[in-house]
């Protein structure tokens, strides 16, 4: 054979064999490493907003906010990554603060690399056998007043202060730098979207109009929390119970998502799917959303869940019309956040049905004795 | 072909001793000057460098009556870049607290000179079976040599080796053997040492 052609050939060959390869191990392990950093990021949250148990993820001018909250749904506190240089490598901290930004809640020390021995005392001490955490802890439950500010070789004093650490001085200095400038900063971008306090309120109002779109015929509405679950119970003029909305939530491709389901009251139809939250891929895992390609129906993938009766539990299929009970068709293109919107629902609606119709047998019990 | 008379064992032999990457051939110094401030990280890199070599040996060995020789260096690198991918991929899904430890160090497993040393000296002109002794003797050389660096320096600079308190609580550590500077303090002590009962083993 020439010599060239097979020099092209061997090469050529090794390369396709070499990349396919490499995209079945992407795609076998890509997904664990995800969740495993979505766990990591998620520890992280529970340790800097001490008391939430779940959170949400906001962007707001291009900073990521993830808002933290206690079972009740309330806002408990923000977190944010702050950034910058020490003294000789990146330092990246996840801030957990208080809704009015007036008090650090927790730090945490994602990534460093300062001097061993050294600046590496910013995340743990080793030297100081009581505690090798002193110098992080200064920062829990820190009154930030009118800024951070630290002494070296003195206790801390004055509120917002804290003390350096010896033989380490530029990088404590750098860690309390980074979390003013950020802290200033994401304090700013932060209350031009929310004011305060208001944040759950405004959030709350935002479900209670929406349920009454979620159940039609709906006059009143009801909370009840059974097990932890926020149902909402919409009324009709005569106090009749039409329906139960309740909000679905999990991951998507890309992003957590988050819908308000109503049901009807024997909880096996859907009557009316509202999306609250999702941050798909824009213009492919979107269209869960709104779906701007097609031009007769732009909600044709949330309208298909309208009276779609549940009781044996959603499937999916990609390019073909649905044609058996529980079936909708996923969005070509993005088959995964089709998927997970149907793995959302399918997995909370059996979880609530369990919760909610047990306690509707209890009542119904309590009032036949 | 007098290489036919060297033995298997002989063949792997050679790379924990008379041919250690690290302490004689002085190859692969990066990864073993970078690692090693504990015996964990070094024990770690060394496994991934185990997989990745035999790997790679025993592939281009199959392959090497293939291979042109005007394009056999590109070809091996294809070859280890893919399985150090599939490392660094599979130590981040499944071990993801070593793969942070070790940081950027895993890819670079492939510009480690061992490893396409190995591929250029043996592999290519070799048989399997001695091509894959040839890899596991030369990488399990170079591990037990990390592993030793690594203790030492974990047990200077922390007072600990595996994690495991050896020094009493006294101990005052040495700051510098977690530093750069310890590395090579320690490895130029260990080729001292080494040649030292090298040359008195031949008298």
């Amino acid at each position: 054979m020439n010599k060239s052609a097979k020099m092209v050939i061997v090469l050529t060959a090794t390369a396709i064999l070499s990349g396919g390869v490499l995209a079945y191990f992407d795609l076998f392990t890509s997904p664990i490493i995800a969740a495993y950093q979505r766990n990591e990021l998620k520890n992280a949250i529970g340790v800097v907003l001490p008391g939430s148990v779940s959170y949400g993820e906001k962007v707001i001018n291009d900073t990521q906010f993830y808002l933290g909250k206690n079972k009740n749904g309330d806002l408990v506190g923000v977190a944010f990554l702050a950034e910058g240089n020490g003294f000789q490598s990146k330092i990246k901290i996840l801030v957990g603060m208080n809704p009015e930004f007036t008090k650090i809640q927790n730090l945490k020390i994602l990534q460093q690399a300062e001097t061993p021995g050294l600046g590496t005392k910013i995340e743990d001490d080793p030297t100081n056998k009581s505690d090798k955490f002193w110098f992080l802890k200064q920062f829990k439950n820190l009154k930030i007043g009118t800024g951070i500010t630290y002494i070296k070789n003195k206790k801390p004093s004055k509120e917002g202060e804290i003390q350096a650490i010896t033989g380490a001085t530029i990088s404590s200095e750098s860690v309390v730098n980074i979390l003013n400038d950020a802290i200033n900063r994401n304090r700013k971008t932060f209350f031009s979207e929310f004011s305060g306090n208001c944040v759950n309120n405004d959030q709350k109002g935002e479900i209670e109009n929406e349920i009454y779109k979620v159940l039609p015929g709906t006059v009143s509405c009801e909370e009840e929390i059974i097990n932890d679950t926020r149902f909402y119970l919409g009324k009709n003029e005569k106090g009749d119970l039409v329906g139960v909305a309740f909000v679905a939530e999990g991951y998507g491709f890309e992003s957590e998502i988050k819908m308000l389901v109503g049901m009807d009251p024997k909880l096996t139809k859907i009557l009316c799917l509202k999306m609250l939250q999702q941050a798909e891929t824009p213009e492919i895992g979107t269209k869960i959303e709104e779906d701007s390609t097609n031009i007769s129906d732009r909600f044709w993938f949330m309208n298909q869940f309208s009276n779609l009766e549940v009781d044996s539990g959603i499937t999916c299929i990609v390019n073909k019309k649905p044609s058996k009970v529980g079936e909708i068709q996923a969005i070509t293109g993005a088959t995964i956040s089709s998927e997970s919107v149907v793995d959302i629902l399918n997995s909370t609606i059996s979880k609530n049905r369990e919760v909610f119709l047990l306690k509707v047998d209890s009542i119904k019990n309590r009032e036949v004795k | 072909m007098a290489k036919e008379k060297v033995s298997l064992f002989a063949e792997f032999v050679k790379g924990l001793w008379k041919e250690n990457p690290v302490l004689v051939m002085l190859l692969g110094l990066c990864p073993t000057l970078a690692v090693t401030n504990s015996a964990i990280n070094g024990l770690s890199m060394g496994l991934a460098v185990i997989f990745t070599l035999v790997c790679s040996s025993t592939l281009i060995s199959l392959v090497r009556k293939i291979i042109p020789k005007e394009v056999r260096i590109p070809t091996f690198i294809i070859v280890i870049a893919t399985f150090v991918t599939v490392t660094d991929l599979t130590l981040a899904a499944f071990f993801p607290d070593i793969s942070k430890s070790l940081g950027p160090f895993v890819p670079l497993i492939v510009v480690n000179c061992i490893v396409l040393g190995r591929q250029e000296a043996f592999a290519s002109k070799n048989p399997v079976h001695r091509a894959i002794i040839d890899a596991l003797g030369m990488s399990i050389g170079f591990t037990l040599t990390l592993i030793i660096l690594g203790s030492i320096r974990e047990l200077l600079g922390s007072g600990t080796i595996f994690s495991f308190q050896i020094m009493p609580a006294s101990f005052q550590p040495w700051m510098v053997m977690g530093l750069p500077p310890g590395a090579f303090l320690t490895l130029g002590l260990m080729i001292g040492i080494f040649n030292w009962i090298s040359s008195k083993r031949k008298c």
